[in-house]
């Protein structure tokens, strides 16, 4: 039986977590003091690479490869901003890590800025998650109060300065490149790249986007070592892993195992799969190829889930209960992609578009088989790294691995004119 | 193939080339450069919507997408991501697979192209870009055959009126962004954003309720009634013109014509000085210019065009053009025949060609080159005077005449560039475009002098707030040690003691008249103490040469200039003959033609003048007649006719020469290629005119009291420009700009009526209190609607001292 292991969400049982006192009590503040007082910058960032830490965004980039990235001849001031706008279907674990521990993340923060030589430092927080948003704004204040934030940090010659902002509310501001023209006052659109953010990021200048549980576990890995996180996880990846698990377990909630932990396993730690059953799952959130049950014991880390036929993403699995129709689950989740396209490129815009309305026909009995053949088309068209951003493959994942594993269901629509489960549902 | 030689580059020092290869071609390009510019010099066109090369890119459209070596792989396939060639910087040895040579490149454009007309409502039968249409010819070499696409498309209302000018039609935006990167980046008027987000988002002005989006499920979007602000820009046209489908449209062309089924005649526009190329498009079928657009000239406007010259030339068709002859008798204008109207001007010449009665000729400031030779020869030759001027608006006399020489490139190169009293977008709308777009892309160095907060002003790194005439010190310290500064003054800022104080700088100056026949006026000597060629008449050498040629000497007594004329006009002059010359705002101009003995008025369309004209002449405009236009660099460009003059009009020069002839006193100048010869042979490398005199800078005035500030603005009162519609409905309502402290002493709020007064006369308009205007100056527009600046100002004085008590 697996055990869950708790690196980034170990304050989670404590009292008041998210309290300044309950994190200084234990061993908080102590990562910056030994970067700041013990460690060139150089050095910090050679134990964040030594330790084989991957970025928790979903593309898994070496945290200290990025910020080993930032060039170090700019004359342009340099930033460091914590992608805090999660908004993947099924993942909620970088909420739960911003409302109790919002210290870790301000520290690990400070660990980078100090890493790449930043001033400023800036959380995007999602603008839904209100709890988040005011324990990270007192927070800050106690980070203030105490001399970890503002001029000559500790009584050191660091200073640095952290802005919390809040999105408004758009799912495509969780793209870093998006999150920085809004952070930057303009409609949240993704920008060209390159040039990538460590070479002009805010405000054209060299930026560092991490997310929430990557700067966390930075913190821990220099406060610990690189040897100590490489304790857990596979060799290519490292450490610790937090899990939003929701769908059809008994226990849907947020778990932390190591990498390369299978996705049975993680499902066991929450109560194991309920009454309804499991008819498939998306291994890291909705915009990850769903997987039907038979690769329940593929692993959850990067390479495992490639092999599989996913990938990790946000690490937010979500398991589809056999009771639910394909169709209706894959056109309600092409209603949200829609929505959310920021319509500035083409595929996006428009595929999306169509897709939402080709999968509403199906599942409303309105469709006959050169529909099927023409979603596979469009959802092709719309994906293979045609758009300006990942959101059009996102939006692509869950219609193309639906159709390969589920076809009949789609088939079944068209033939019957009409959805069986609803048809079901009026019958009994 | 082992055959690998070591390229010049290589062994060389540093190398500004790259060698990149696309589809098996090998194509020299430049470090830096995108990979869509280089192929395409290299001779692959690679499509696009969003790409434009004047602007920033944006990936946005897709179209683009090639297949480039060494990118990615596209997981659990064969392929490399494709990438788009218009944000791919080129490298060396770069190896790019288009859609001429690479299935994958093909089909990713040939679904974007799907993915972009499945919304695309198709109605190019009726559309006005059918047919010159990016969106259709990209569809038909890369696009599929049929559309898979069976539900409903997006519906918006269509189209809506964004402005008197622009139309904008949803449906048809394939959201390039072009437009409103042409606000944001080049233009600065940013008043069309995108509104809405992925496939909601759509084009508009900023508008007052968001809610009103989605009332109706068939039919969406904002209206017309809900726009805050519409697209009032000096530049809007141009949208029109980038725009790769019909989204935007020109209000004035809207159904006017189909692309095959016009004319382009290449041209230069003549409501300006800025020397902008354009087409002029003449439907055949009708012969009527159906619209203006820009045509790319990278030393001028590149392709850029302001909604003046593109939509200000409706006059050219209006029923007010004077199409014959016409001679008042017993009170009353009747037609007549050219025949008649010669013998008229025989008759009533007569006592001036016998040396009886004296004549004078004032001349217009959009006439051609040749137009200005052949009046100031009939007027020196046939009517044995100098009394020749263009200067119906303040001009340099003959020692403060600033001959041309500084181009759009020196200006955008320069090291310090002094804008001296000249609010450059309402006087040369596209050279302030480019300083603007030169300003804020990379930092072009601008120092204005200027009463107002002018457009230039949030890109100047100085901002003198002074009146015409003076020459600050720190403008002066600024110049100092600079390697290519250039001083620009403005068409009013031509005292000789400013160009003296200017000259002495050590920058480069050059005087920027705001009309576009003014330079070719003063090369051609339309100008009582000017000759051609840049000559002055006191230099005996130069008349000497101008007699010689002409084989007449030259007049000897000296010349009178506009208000002279219009002095003498009830009295010395026999005759006062008006060469497209509107006076209808040039102070005491009215009074002068309503006294006087005798006015020819030779011009395009009715106008004041006429009112009080005994003879009428009809002239062509300039799209009618061959000729050239000298903009305010000196640049000489061809001008074009595109249609034929109606009725019995003709152009300017053919009728003075043909005046000439009948007269006795022939000029040449029968064919336009014949002035320009005779012109070209006088002018001959003389472009100098020798440094003016220096003399000490004005003092400072005296800032007791407050001065009058005028100029005029761009859409204005101009004969011209009352032709067209839709500028005539942007046109601002007369105004006067008073400073906040001014107001507050005066007792004058914000909007309410000010009496206005000068020794010369008083207006009374609405009053905007502000602080873009100096303490000390209030700006009146020169003539807006019938009432401004011109009423204050006298010959001498532009800057009168003003009396400004709140009405009540």
């Amino acid at each position: 039986m697996a055990e869950e292991t708790l690196v980034v969400l170990k304050r989670r049982e404590m009292s008041e977590p998210w309290s300044f006192q309950t994190f200084v009590d234990s061993g908080g503040y102590q990562a910056i003091r030994k970067a700041v007082t013990e460690m060139t910058p150089e050095e910090v960032i050679k134990l964040v690479q030594d330790s084989g830490l991957r970025g928790r965004g979903g593309a898994g980039m070496g945290t200290g490869l990025k910020w080993s990235l930032i060039p170090k001849d700019s004359p342009k001031a340099r930033y460091v901003v914590c992608n805090g706008d999660e908004g993947e279907p099924g993942a909620f674990h970088d909420r739960e890590l911003m409302e109790t521990d919002p210290h870790a993340l301000i520290e690990g923060m400070l660990c980078a800025a100090y890493a790449i030589g930043a001033r400023h430092c800036f959380i995007y927080c999602r603008g839904e998650f209100i709890l988040a948003r005011d324990r990270l704004a007192k927070a800050i204040q106690e980070a203030y109060d105490n001399n970890y934030l503002g001029e000559n940090i500790m009584g050191t010659t660091f200073s640095c300065d952290m802005v919390l902002h809040r999105g408004a509310g758009a799912y495509i501001c969780g793209e870093e490149t998006a999150l920085l023209e809004s952070l930057e006052g303009y409609r949240g659109m993704p920008r060209p790249r390159p040039p990538f953010p460590v070479t002009e990021g805010l405000y054209a200048s060299p930026t560092v986007v991490n997310n929430v549980q990557s700067l966390q576990a930075a913190g821990q890995v220099i406060l610990n070592g690189a040897e100590w996180y490489r304790r857990w996880g596979t060799e290519k990846s490292p450490g610790t892993l937090v899990c939003s698990v929701s769908g059809a377990v008994n226990n849907p909630r947020n778990v932390e195992v190591p990498l390369g932990t299978s996705v049975a396993d993680v499902l066991e730690l929450c109560g194991g799969v309920d009454d309804r059953g499991l008819k498939a799952f998306a291994p890291g959130g909705w915009s990850t190829p769903m997987l039907p049950p038979d690769k329940l014991d593929a692993t959850m880390d990067y390479e495992g889930m490639v092999a599989a036929g996913s990938v990790l993403g946000a690490s937010s699995i979500i398991a589809v209960p056999n009771d639910m129709c394909i169709v209706r689950a894959v056109w309600r989740g092409s209603k949200f992609y829609s929505h959310e396209s920021c319509g500035k490129c083409t595929p996006c815009r428009e595929g999306t578009y169509w897709v939402e309305r080709i999968l509403e026909d199906i599942e409303h009995g309105r469709a006959d088989e050169r529909d099927l053949e023409r979603l596979e088309a469009v959802n092709n068209g719309m994906s293979g790294f045609k758009s300006l951003c990942a959101l059009a493959e996102f939006a692509a994942g869950p219609v193309g691995s639906s159709i390969v594993h589920f076809r009949e269901e789609y088939e079944e629509h068209i033939r019957l004119k009409a959805c069986p489960h609803q048809m079901q549902a009026v019958a009994s | 193939m082992t055959d690998v030689k070591a390229t010049p580059e290589r062994s060389g020092g540093a190398k500004d080339t790259v060698t990149i290869t696309v589809d098996g071609k090998q194509i020299e390009a430049k470090p830096g450069e995108l990979l869509i510019q280089a192929a395409e010099e290299g001779g692959v066109y690679i499509p696009r919507f969003c790409w434009h090369k004047r602007m920033d890119p944006v990936g946005a459209c897709r179209m683009c997408l090639v297949d480039v070596e060494g990118s990615p792989p596209i997981p659990g396939t064969q392929s490399r991501r494709p990438q788009t060639a218009c944000t791919t910087v080129v490298r060396e040895g770069m190896v790019v697979h288009t859609q001429f040579t690479s299935d994958e490149a093909n089909e990713a454009q040939k679904t974007i192209l799907e993915l972009l007309l499945i919304n695309h409502p198709l109605d190019c039968p009726i559309c006005d870009r059918g047919g010159e249409c990016p969106l259709q010819d990209q569809t038909q070499d890369y696009g599929p055959a049929e559309s898979r696409y069976t539900q409903q498309k997006r519906r918006y209302v269509k189209p809506v009126p964004i402005s008197p000018l622009i139309n904008l039609d949803r449906e048809r935006c394939i959201l390039c962004y072009r437009c409103t990167r042409f606000c944001e980046e080049l233009s600065g008027d940013v008043l069309i954003s995108t509104m809405q987000r992925g496939p909601e988002a759509f084009i508009f002005p900023f508008y007052k309720d968001p809610e009103t989006n989605g009332h109706d499920a068939a039919v969406r979007g904002p209206l017309s009634g809900d726009i805050n602000e519409t697209f009032d820009s000096y530049f809007s046209g141009n949208t029109v013109q980038i725009c790769p489908v019909g989204a935007l449209t020109s209000t004035g062309y809207r159904f006017k014509a189909r692309p095959w089924d016009m004319q382009n005649t290449e041209s230069v526009c003549n409501l300006c000085a800025s020397g902008c190329s354009i087409y002029a498009g003449v439907r055949v079928q009708d012969g009527n210019v159906a619209r203006i657009n820009a045509a790319t000239n990278e030393d001028t406007n590149e392709e850029w065009l302001c909604d003046k010259g593109r939509y200000g030339n409706e006059y050219i068709s209006s029923s007010e053009r004077i199409t014959q002859p016409w001679l008042r008798r017993d009170d009353a204008l009747v037609p007549i025949t050219w025949d008649e109207a010669f013998r008229e001007l025989a008759d009533k010449l007569a006592p001036v060609l016998a040396g009886d009665s004296d004549a004078g000729m004032i001349v217009g400031g959009h006439l051609c080159d040749e137009d200005y030779y052949a009046a100031q020869k009939f007027a020196r030759v046939v009517l044995r005077t100098n009394n020749i001027d263009f200067r119906t608006e303040p001009g340099p006399s003959a020692d403060a005449v600033v001959a041309p020489g500084v181009t759009y490139d020196d200006v955008l190169g320069s090291d310090l560039v002094v804008v001296v009293g000249t609010d450059l977008r309402e006087e040369l709308p596209l050279l302030f475009l480019r300083m603007r777009i030169a300003a804020s892309k990379r930092g072009l160095p601008i120092a204005l002098v200027h009463p107002r907060a002018v457009s230039l002003s949030e890109h100047a790194q100085l901002h003198v707030r002074a009146l015409p005439g003076a020459v600050p010190q720190e403008i002066t310290q600024a110049l100092r040690g600079k390697e290519r500064p250039i001083v620009l003054l403005g068409s009013r800022a031509c005292s000789s003691e400013a160009v003296a104080a200017w000259n002495a700088t050590g920058a480069r100056i050059a005087w920027l008249p705001r009309r576009a026949g003014v330079t070719g006026a003063l090369a051609s000597g339309a100008h009582p103490d000017l000759l051609p060629g840049w000559r002055r008449i006191t230099d005996d050498g130069d008349a000497a040469d101008i007699a010689n040629a002409w084989h007449v000497p030259v007049p000897a007594k000296a010349g009178l200039d506009v208000p002279g004329m219009l002095a003498a006009a009830s009295s010395d002059l026999g005759v006062l003959w008006l060469v497209g010359a509107d006076l209808s705002d040039v102070p005491g101009g009215n009074e002068a033609l309503d006294k006087a003995r005798y006015v020819v008025v030779q011009d395009v369309q009715n106008c004041s003048a006429v009112d009080h004209a005994d003879l009428i002449l009809p002239a062509a405009t300039f799209v009618e007649r061959d000729g050239t236009l000298t903009d305010w660099e000196g640049r000489r460009q061809q001008v074009n006719a595109a249609v034929d003059p109606p009725g019995s009009a003709r152009a300017d020069y053919a009728i003075l020469a043909e005046a000439a002839r009948r007269l006795g006193r022939p000029i040449g100048c029968r064919t336009h290629v014949q002035v320009k010869d005779e012109l070209d042979g006088l002018l001959d490398g003389r472009t100098s005119i020798g440094a003016a005199t220096q003399r000490a800078p004005e003092p400072p005035r005296n800032s007791d009291g407050l001065r009058l500030l005028t100029y005029r603005l761009l859409y204005d009162d101009g004969a011209r420009l009352r032709a067209s519609e839709g500028i005539r409905e942007l046109t601002p309502r007369p105004f006067a700009e008073i400073n906040t402290a001014d107001a507050e002493r005066l007792h004058v709020t914000d909007g309410a009526n000010v009496k206005i007064a000068s020794a010369r006369g008083s207006i009374t308009v609405s009053a905007k209190v502000t602080d873009k205007i100096a303490e000390g100056v209030v700006f009146v527009p020169w003539s807006q609607w019938g009432v401004g600046g011109h009423q204050l100002v006298s010959w001498d004085d532009q800057n009168p001292t003003l009396v400004v008590e709140a009405v009540s």
